[in-house]
């Protein structure tokens, strides 16, 4: 059996067993205290290096740094362009027919050139649509990338959530409470103005 | 109650663009004296200085969100009468229900039209 294969069975057989640094700590623990044999503390200890190595083998694949200085960072940066194209485009939209809506002094030839020029404004700001989708999808592809290597690190180190020392607050600052009912429904979920006039329209204590 | 194209409005929303659509569909339906505030603490310092027959809200919005400032003003001797109509993108049920329990005059839900909002408010002023 080579090393590899040697390390790939301690892996496989390393669920039923204590936890190889728990070993390793108790394999030092003897040898400050007692007398045994040397051998077994060594491959004890071997198996929890190669276990250290392997962790750290799996943490070096999340790929952290190259996701919290790259990745995570631009794709920020994409929604921040989504957040300001949409208040740009909504702005000269808005304009445009604030303009055709206050013209009343021009002849119909001329207003309707006009009208049709601010209607070309109008259509082409429309392009951010596919601006925005291009964008929404590379943040769609970060997600996936992060998700992908979560999966895989906690599926091959057997980790389990600890919500006493993990962040589920997704307010930095936490000065606000996470609010998981803010915010337009998604697709399917929420309700149309119909289903909306219904509920309001059922007796109080019907609802 | 009665309104007409003098009645003043008070539209709360935080984005200028959600401002700017309802001004504009306020216009269409003939209604000139449109006044706006960007959060619910702001609404209700312009409640106090001035009568408006008609408010507009946006849930979503802070420091005060349009349901704190619905129920500030349900709350509120010299406003509680005022018709309330929350225009918002919450159209989950529990939204609704918590809005109607503050004493939401009406409920919409973005994006809408011209036609939905005049349907409103001629539901609550009878016309």
């Amino acid at each position: 059996m080579s090393h590899r294969q040697a390390t790939a069975k301690r892996r496989s057989d390393a669920p039923a067993s204590p936890p190889p640094l728990f070993r390793a700590s108790r394999a030092l623990d003897a040898i400050a205290t007692t007398a045994l044999p040397r051998a077994p503390l060594m491959r004890e200890i071997d198996a929890a290096a190669d276990y250290l190595r392997y962790i750290r083998r799996e943490l070096a694949a999340l790929g952290a740094n190259e996701l919290a200085k790259g990745q995570i960072p631009a794709a920020a940066q994409e929604l921040d362009y989504i957040i300001e194209d949409c208040a740009e485009v909504s702005n000269v939209i808005m304009t445009a027919a604030e303009q055709v809506m206050a013209e009343r002094d021009m002849e119909p030839e001329a207003f309707r050139a006009f009208v049709a020029e601010r209607m070309t404004t109008v259509i082409l700001q429309c392009a951010v649509q596919d601006i925005s989708a291009q964008r929404a999808r590379r943040i769609q592809a970060v997600l996936a990338t992060i998700e992908r290597r979560l999966a895989r690190i906690a599926t091959f180190i057997a980790t389990r959530d600890m919500p006493e020392i993990v962040d589920f607050e997704p307010d930095s600052t936490g000065s606000e409470p996470y609010r998981p009912m803010i915010g337009p429904a998604p697709r399917g979920a929420g309700n149309d103005q119909e289903s909306i006039d219904r509920l309001l329209a059922l007796p109080h204590g019907d609802d | 109650m009665q309104i007409d194209s003098s009645t003043p409005i008070l539209v709360v929303d935080d984005y200028q663009t959600m401002i700017r659509i309802i001004r504009n569909l306020l216009k269409q339906l003939g209604f000139e004296d449109v006044d706006d505030a960007t959060d619910g603490v702001e609404a209700m310092t312009k409640l106090r200085q001035r009568k408006y027959g008609l408010i507009i809200s946006d849930w979503n919005m802070e420091p005060m969100t349009g349901f704190e400032l619905l129920k500030t003003v349900r709350s509120d001797d010299a406003l509680k009468t005022t018709p309330f109509i929350m225009v918002t993108a919450e159209s989950k049920t529990d939204n609704v229900i918590a809005a109607k329990k503050a004493g939401v005059s009406s409920y919409i839900v973005k994006p809408f039209n011209a036609q939905t909002l005049r349907a409103k408010i001629e539901s609550i002023f009878g016309e």
